[in-house]
C-alpha cells in the first residue's frame, strides 16, 4: 500500500498535509483523506477487530457499509473511519479491543469459536443466580466505542427544506434524473452521502477516462443549473409519509419535504463467502477503486481478483492501470462474456480462470492476506479442491450487488426478485416515488443515464412540471450479480456477516434449529443486526436460507428496512431543542425579589421567594403568615382567562359548566366546575358576569389551552349566538389577599371597596393605579382578597403600584407553595392534584355544584348514572397528631394490608399547628373517622378525618365584621 | 451542559431582528359580523382569510380567518377603533402580542430552522400571511415585499415573547445576524 502520484480527479489536497495519531502512533495524511485512506496510504492495513472473535480486520467496503474500521475519536464513539474526514491533530483508537489493536487479548475468543456458535447465549445462561455475573461479563465484552457521559450536548441547527423533486444519490443516474427534472421546471434537491457528487461514475472506470469525463460533465451541468440544489456529505436517513425525508449532514438534520422522490441510491457491493474472506487485504473491488481514484492510494501490490460480473473486470483494469500486479482474475462463471474489459485484460497478459473460485485466503505474518487458494467452483455446495495457491497481498471481490433499496422499502415499494439479474428490483412503486440506476436493476452506464432521465421526467411531471417523457431503457444483457457466491469450507471462518462474525455454518445451524423464516433467522443469528444493518450480509443470508429451505430468494423475501439508513448521532437527532416558555409580565419583579422558580406547564411561576439564611419551608410559612396576618400579593397571571360574548353566552356556560349562570346578576362571580362526557372533573375556575351578554371566566393554568379549544369546538358544533375569546396571555392578574388587602387597594383606586358596594364574590371594573382593571372579590386563600386583572403590558406597573401601596402594611409577595398551604387550610381543592383522570364531582364533595335540574350540561347524563352507584372513594380532610412523622403527597392509605386510598395534599398548617391534608379514602374509612397512611420508610401514621375548611369554617374572614 | 456544535458555518447574509412590541399598537376583533363592523368603519378588508392589506403607510389589517382580524399601527393610531363599542356578533380581542420584524437575506434560513412552513410558496401569493408554529409557539407571520430583501413581521402571544425573541436572536447571531433596536430600524412599516 502506498500513496500514488497525483491521480486525475483525486479528492486529496497534497498542499495540506495533516498529522494524526492512531493507536498511539503518528501518521500523516492530506486534507481530503478519510481516516481509512490516510492509514492505508501509510501502510496500515489492520484497522480494527471484529465484534465477536476479535479477528484482525482491514478495509472491506470503504463506504461506511461495514464496521471493520470503527474508531473512538475523542468523546465521539464509533466514528466510521471509512468516511470520517481527516483533520489535523486527531487522536484515534480502535474500538472493541482489550490491550490495543495489535495485542488484543480478546482475540483468544477466536480459538473458542466452536464453543460460541450462533445463539449460544440462548442455551447457556439459565441459572438465575449467575445472571449478574454474566451480565457484567457480557457488558464488558460487548459494545464498541465508549460513551462519555460527561460529553456536552451539541445543539445542532435542524432546518426544514422543501423541493419539488428530491433525488437521492448523485451518481450517473441521479445526476441524469436531477437534470431531467430541473429541465422540466421542477425545483430539485440532489443529495449524496459522499463528499463529492459523481458516485461510481468517478471511480468504476475500467481505466477509461472517458467514463469519468462523462460523469464530470453531468456534475458540472447539475452545479450550474439554477433549479438544482446539490447537497453533498449528507445521507437520506429514512423515508416518512408524504415524501418527508430527513437529510443528515455532519452538522445538522434537514427535514426535507418533496413533492416527488427519486431513489437513485445505487447498490452495495456484496462480498463473496470463502474461508478467511475477512483478512486484512481482502476487500470489495469498489473499495479499491475508490481508494485509487479518490485518495490516490494503491491498496495492494499484487492482487487476485475474484469476479462474477463486468464490474470486476473493470476493477482489475483500474488496478493494473495504477501499478498493481494482477496475479489472476478468478471468475465464478463457467464462461467468459467477452466484454471489452475482459479483452483488455487478456491483452495485458493477465490470467483469467473461469469457473473457478477462491477456496480460502491465507494470512501471512502480521495477519494480512498472503495467498489465495484457488479451485474449481461448484454451485452444488461442496468444498472445492485446491488446485493452485497464488501469492498476493490483496484480494478483490466483485461478485455482485444488493440494491440500496432501504428507502424504497420504507416508502412501501413492492419489490420482486428478478432471476435474470439475481437481484430484487422495484415492482410497484408508491405514488410520487421513483427509482433509477442500479437500485432499479440498471447497470451499464448508458442504461443508467437513460433510466435517470426517465425517472427525472416522470417525477417532475408528478410534481406538476411538464409531461413524462417516454424513454425506453434497454434490459441488462450481462447479469451483474452471481446468485450463489458461496464457497463452503469445513473449517469455517467464511463470513457472511462481518459485523457479527457470522459464518456460513451458523446459518445452517440456525435453519436446523427451526429458524427457517427470514425474520426468525435474523433474530436468532443476529444477521443484519449489527451497526451496518445487513448492508453487506442480508442478500447472502437470504440466498443461503432460500437454498437450505428449497425456496427462491423471492419466496424468502427480505427483512423489514427501518430508518435510519446509517446510525444518526444523538446530537443530530436531538438537534436544537425548543422548549417554549411563558413568562408573566411581572417576571422581572419576581426575579428581583428572589423568586425560586417552578414550572407550571409552559409557565414559570415563583414557588416561593428566597430570603437570606432562611430555609425554604420557613420562607413559605412566612409568606403564608403574611397573608393571614397582613397582606400578600401573588401573581396569578397564569390562570386561563377567557371571555364569552353574545346573547347565548349564559346558555353556553350552562352547557359546559355544571352550575347555573343564567340567574347570575351582572357584577357577580360564581365558582365553575367542568366535567367531560364521562362525568370526570377536568377543570374549574370562576365565572364573572360583566354584562347580560358578556362573561369573563378563568380556568386552571394547565387547562387554559385545552378548555379554550374544547369550548371553541363545542361552539362550532352547537352554533350558539356567542363567541369565545382567549385572553390568557393578554391579561396579567394578581391576587391581593389578607386582612389589610382592602386598605392597600384603596390607596390606588377610586372604586368603592366597602362590603356593601363590593361584596364577596362580586366583580367590578375600574382603574387601579390608573390602569383599566377587572377586580373580583375572591377567597381562594381564605382571606379578604381581590383578584385584579389588567392588560398584560400594564402588569408590571400594577405589581409595582400594589407593592408600593402595601409597603406601609408589610406587604409580601407569596408564591405557589404558600398559596397551596393557604388554600389547603381553607379546604379548597386543586384540579389535577386533588383529582385525577377518573375523579367525579361526587367523590370530592362537589355535589352542590351540580345543577342536575338543568336541561343539559356536559357530563350530566354520566353523573345521573354515577349517582346511582356506590362511591369507590371519597376525598376527605384529615389531621395528624401535633408531633411525629408526616407522610407525603401520594403516600398510600392502607387498610388490612390493602391499598385503601392515597394522600393528595398535605402541609404543616401554621393556623392549626399540625399537619393537615386531603386524601382519597374508602368511604367506609371516611365514615369510621380515622385511617392509616404508610410512609416511604414503611412507618404507619394514624390520621383523623376532619371536616373542611380547616380554617375559618364559617367564612367570617369574608365578612365586614371580621 | 449544552453547547453549540463547533464548525457550524455562519452564512454571510444580512439578517436583523427587531422587537417592535412597544412601538406598535394592535387591535383585534372577531365574530361573525366583525367584517361588516370594520367595513362600516370605512376600513378596507382582505377578501380572503390569511391575507393582509396596507391601510396606509404605517398601518395594516390582517385577516386571520374568515371572521377574525388583526390591525397593526403606531401607538395611538388605532385608538378610535379600539374605543368603538362592539355590536352584536362582534367580539373585541385584546391583543398584547409580542411583535418582531425580521429583515435581510438571511431571514429565510432563520425561518427554515424554526418553522416547517415553505415560505417560498407563501411569498408567491401577494398579500398572503400564515398562522403557523415557530419554535413551538403559535405565530402570525406576514411576509412583506421590499427592496431590501426578505422582510417578515411576526406576532405571538406576549407571554411567549421573551422565549421566542431569545430563540430567534440566538439563531440569528449564529447566522451572522444581530438584534437591531426598534428606534434604529429605519425600515418603513408596514
Amino acid at each position: 500500500m502506498r500513496r500514488l502520484p497525483p491521480v486525475p480527479g483525486e479528492w486529496i489536497d497534497r498542499d495540506r498535509p495533516l498529522t494524526f495519531r492512531f493507536e498511539g502512533r503518528s501518521f500523516r495524511g492530506f486534507a481530503g483523506d478519510t481516516l481509512t485512506s490516510a492509514l492505508l496510504a501509510e501502510g496500515e492495513s489492520m484497522l480494527g477487530r471484529s465484534f465477536k472473535y476479535h479477528r484482525p480486520r482491514g478495509v472491506l467496503s470503504f463506504a461506511n457499509h461495514d464496521v471493520n474500521a470503527v474508531v473512538q475519536l475523542g468523546d465521539q464513539p464509533n466514528a466510521r473511519a471509512d468516511v470520517t474526514p481527516l483533520d489535523e491533530g486527531m487522536t484515534l483508537t480502535a474500538v472493541n479491543t482489550f490491550g490495543g489493536l495489535r495485542k488484543d487479548r480478546a482475540s483468544l475468543l477466536g480459538a473458542m469459536a466452536r464453543f460460541l456458535p450462533v445463539g449460544f447465549y440462548y442455551k447457556a445462561f439459565h441459572t438465575k443466580a449467575l445472571f449478574p455475573l454474566w451480565e457484567r461479563v457480557f457488558r464488558a465484552l460487548t459494545g464498541l466505542g465508549k460513551v462519555d457521559l460527561d460529553a456536552p450536548r451539541w445543539r445542532t441547527p435542524k432546518r426544514y427544506g422543501f423541493c419539488d423533486v428530491l433525488v437521492i444519490g448523485a451518481g450517473p443516474s441521479g445526476l441524469a434524473a436531477a437534470l431531467a427534472a430541473a429541465e422540466q421546471g421542477a425545483r430539485v434537491t440532489l443529495v449524496d452521502e459522499n463528499a463529492r457528487p459523481g458516485g461510481s461514475g468517478g471511480y468504476a472506470l475500467g481505466a477509461d477516462p472517458g467514463r469519468a469525463r462523462q460523469t464530470a460533465e453531468l456534475v458540472d451541468a447539475a452545479r450550474a443549473h439554477p433549479r438544482i440544489e446539490l447537497i453533498t456529505g449528507a445521507y437520506a436517513a429514512g423515508y416518512y409519509a408524504d415524501h418527508w425525508v430527513p437529510l443528515v449532514t455532519p452538522e445538522r438534520m434537514i427535514k426535507m419535504r418533496a413533492r416527488a422522490v427519486i431513489v437513485a441510491s445505487g447498490a452495495y457491493e456484496q462480498p463473496a463467502v470463502f474461508r478467511n474472506n475477512d483478512l486484512p487485504g481482502v476487500m470489495l473491488a469498489s473499495a479499491a477503486q475508490r481508494l485509487l481514484y479518490r485518495h490516490a492510494v494503491q491498496p495492494m501490490h499484487r492482487a487476485v481478483v475474484l469476479v462474477a460480473n463486468a464490474d470486476g473486470y473493470r476493477a482489475a483494469l483500474d488496478l493494473a492501470a495504477h501499478g498493481v500486479k494482477i496475479a489472476a482474475v478468478i471468475d465464478l462463471r463457467p464462461q467468459s462474456c467477452l466484454t471489452d474489459a475482459e479483452l483488455a485484460l487478456t491483452k495485458r497478459g493477465i490470467r483469467i480462470l473461469p469457473g473457478s473460485c477462491i477456496v480460502e485466503a491465507r494470512p501471512g505474518d502480521g495477519g494480512r492476506v498472503a495467498s489465495a487458494c484457488v479451485g474449481p467452483f461448484e454451485e452444488r455446495g461442496n468444498t472445492p479442491t485446491i488446485t493452485e495457491t497464488i501469492d498476493c497481498d490483496g484480494i478483490l471481490m466483485s461478485v455482485g450487488w444488493a440494491p440500496t433499496a432501504n428507502l424504497l422499502y420504507q416508502a412501501g415499494t413492492r419489490m420482486r426478485y428478478e432471476p435474470s439479474l439475481a437481484q430484487f428490483v422495484p415492482d410497484v412503486l408508491p405514488e410520487g416515488v421513483f427509482a433509477c440506476g442500479r437500485v432499479n436493476g440498471t447497470y451499464t452506464l448508458d442504461a443508467r443515464l437513460l433510466d435517470g432521465r426517465r425517472a427525472g421526467s416522470a417525477a417532475a411531471a408528478h410534481a406538476g412540471f411538464g409531461e413524462p417523457k417516454t424513454i425506453t431503457v434497454p434490459p441488462e444483457t450481462d447479469a451483474p450479480n452471481h446468485p450463489w457466491p458461496m464457497i463452503p469450507h469445513p473449517k469455517g471462518k467464511n463470513f457472511v456477516d462481518f459485523d457479527e462474525d457470522l459464518q456460513f455454518k451458523d446459518f445452517e445451524n440456525a435453519v436446523q434449529e427451526g429458524f427457517d423464516n427470514i425474520e426468525l433467522l435474523k433474530r436468532f443469528s443476529t444477521v443484519g443486526m449489527g451497526p451496518s444493518q445487513g448492508k453487506h450480509s442480508n442478500m447472502n443470508a437470504l440466498r443461503i436460507l432460500a437454498r437450505l429451505t428449497g425456496r427462491t430468494p423471492g419466496q424468502v423475501g427480505s427483512t423489514t428496512a427501518r430508518p435510519m439508513f446509517h446510525p444518526v448521532p444523538m446530537a443530530i437527532l436531538g438537534g436544537r431543542g425548543f422548549h417554549p416558555e411563558r413568562r408573566t409580565p411581572m417576571h422581572d419583579q419576581h426575579e428581583a425579589l428572589g423568586a425560586v422558580w417552578m414550572p407550571a406547564g409552559d409557565w414559570r411561576r415563583p414557588e416561593y421567594y428566597a430570603r437570606p439564611d432562611v430555609a425554604r419551608d420557613e420562607c413559605i410559612r412566612e409568606e403564608a403568615r403574611s397573608v393571614r396576618e397582613g397582606v400578600g400579593l401573588i401573581d396569578v397571571g397564569t390562570l386561563g382567562k377567557l371571555e364569552i360574548i353574545g346573547p347565548d353566552a349564559a346558555a353556553f356556560l350552562e352547557r359546559v359548566y355544571t352550575s347555573r349562570y343564567s340567574n347570575m346578576k351582572v357584577g357577580m362571580t360564581r365558582y365553575a366546575l367542568m366535567c367531560d362526557e364521562s362525568g370526570v372533573v377536568i377543570d374549574d375556575g370562576v365565572v364573572a358576569r360583566l354584562a347580560e351578554d358578556h362573561f369573563y371566566f378563568t380556568t386552571t393554568t394547565s387547562g387554559a389551552t385545552a378548555v379554550y379549544r374544547e369550548l371553541s369546538r363545542l361552539n362550532l358544533e352547537w352554533r350558539m349566538d356567542c363567541g369565545i375569546v382567549n385572553h390568557t396571555g393578554a391579561h396579567a392578574a394578581v391576587n391581593l389577599a389578607g386582612p389589610r388587602a382592602r386598605e392597600v387597594l384603596a390607596a390606588i383606586t377610586a372604586l368603592d371597596l366597602s362590603a356593601a358596594a363590593f361584596p364577596y364574590l362580586a366583580v367590578r371594573e375600574g382603574k387601579v393605579a390608573g390602569i383599566p382593571a377587572r377586580l373580583m372579590r375572591v377567597g381562594f386563600v381564605g382571606e379578604w382578597g381581590y383578584e385584579i386583572h389588567v392588560p398584560a403590558r400594564s402588569g408590571a406597573a400594577l405589581w409595582e403600584a400594589l407593592m408600593k401601596a402595601g409597603a406601609a402594611h408589610g406587604i409580601r409577595p407569596f408564591g405557589v407553595e404558600a398559596q397551596r398551604l393557604l388554600r389547603l387550610e381553607k379546604g379548597h381543592i386543586i384540579i389535577g392534584q386533588d383529582t385525577d383522570g377518573l375523579t367525579t364531582p361526587l367523590e370530592i364533595g362537589m355535589d352542590w355544584a351540580l345543577k342536575m335540574d338543568k336541561p343539559f350540561f356536559v357530563g350530566q347524563r354520566s353523573m345521573e348514572i354515577l349517582a346511582r352507584k356506590p362511591r369507590k372513594q371519597t376525598l376527605v380532610g384529615f389531621t395528624l397528631p401535633e408531633h411525629g412523622l408526616a407522610p407525603k403527597e401520594c403516600h398510600l392509605v392502607i387498610e388490612r394490608n390493602e391499598i385503601a386510598g392515597r394522600v393528595t395534599s398535605i402541609a404543616w398548617s401554621p393556623a392549626l399547628q399540625r399537619h393537615i391534608g386531603l386524601a382519597f379514602v374508602d368511604p367506609d374509612l371516611a365514615a369510621r373517622g380515622h385511617f392509616r397512611i404508610r410512609t416511604e420508610h414503611g412507618a404507619m401514621i394514624e390520621a383523623t378525618v376532619s371536616p373542611t375548611p380547616f380554617y375559618d369554617p364559617d367564612n367570617l374572614k369574608q365578612k365586614e365584621v371580621s | 451542559m449544552s453547547v453549540p456544535l463547533p464548525h457550524s458555518p455562519a452564512p454571510a447574509a444580512t439578517l436583523s431582528l427587531t422587537d417592535l412590541t412597544v412601538v406598535r399598537q394592535l387591535v383585534g376583533v372577531k365574530g361573525p359580523k366583525a367584517a361588516q363592523w370594520l367595513a362600516n368603519l370605512g376600513l378596507p378588508l382582505p377578501e380572503t382569510a390569511n391575507h393582509w392589506l396596507a391601510l396606509d403607510d404605517d398601518r395594516l389589517i390582517a385577516r386571520l380567518g374568515l371572521s377574525e382580524f388583526l390591525l397593526d399601527g403606531p401607538p395611538g393610531s388605532l385608538d378610535t377603533l379600539a374605543a368603538t363599542p362592539r355590536t352584536h356578533g362582534v367580539y373585541p380581542v385584546l391583543r398584547q402580542d409580542a411583535a418582531f420584524l425580521l429583515c435581510g437575506a438571511g431571514a429565510p434560513e432563520l425561518l427554515a430552522q424554526v418553522c416547517s412552513l415553505d415560505f417560498a410558496t407563501l411569498e408567491v401569493t401577494p398579500g398572503a400571511l400564515a398562522l403557523t408554529s415557530m419554535a413551538g409557539v403559535g405565530v402570525t407571520l406576514l411576509p412583506q415585499p421590499g427592496d431590501g430583501g426578505s422582510r417578515y413581521r411576526l406576532w405571538c402571544d406576549g407571554s411567549y415573547g421573551l422565549y421566542l425573541w431569545e430563540t430567534l436572536r440566538e439563531i440569528a447571531e449564529a447566522l451572522g445576524g444581530d438584534a437591531v433596536d426598534a428606534q434604529t430600524c429605519t425600515e418603513s412599516l408596514p
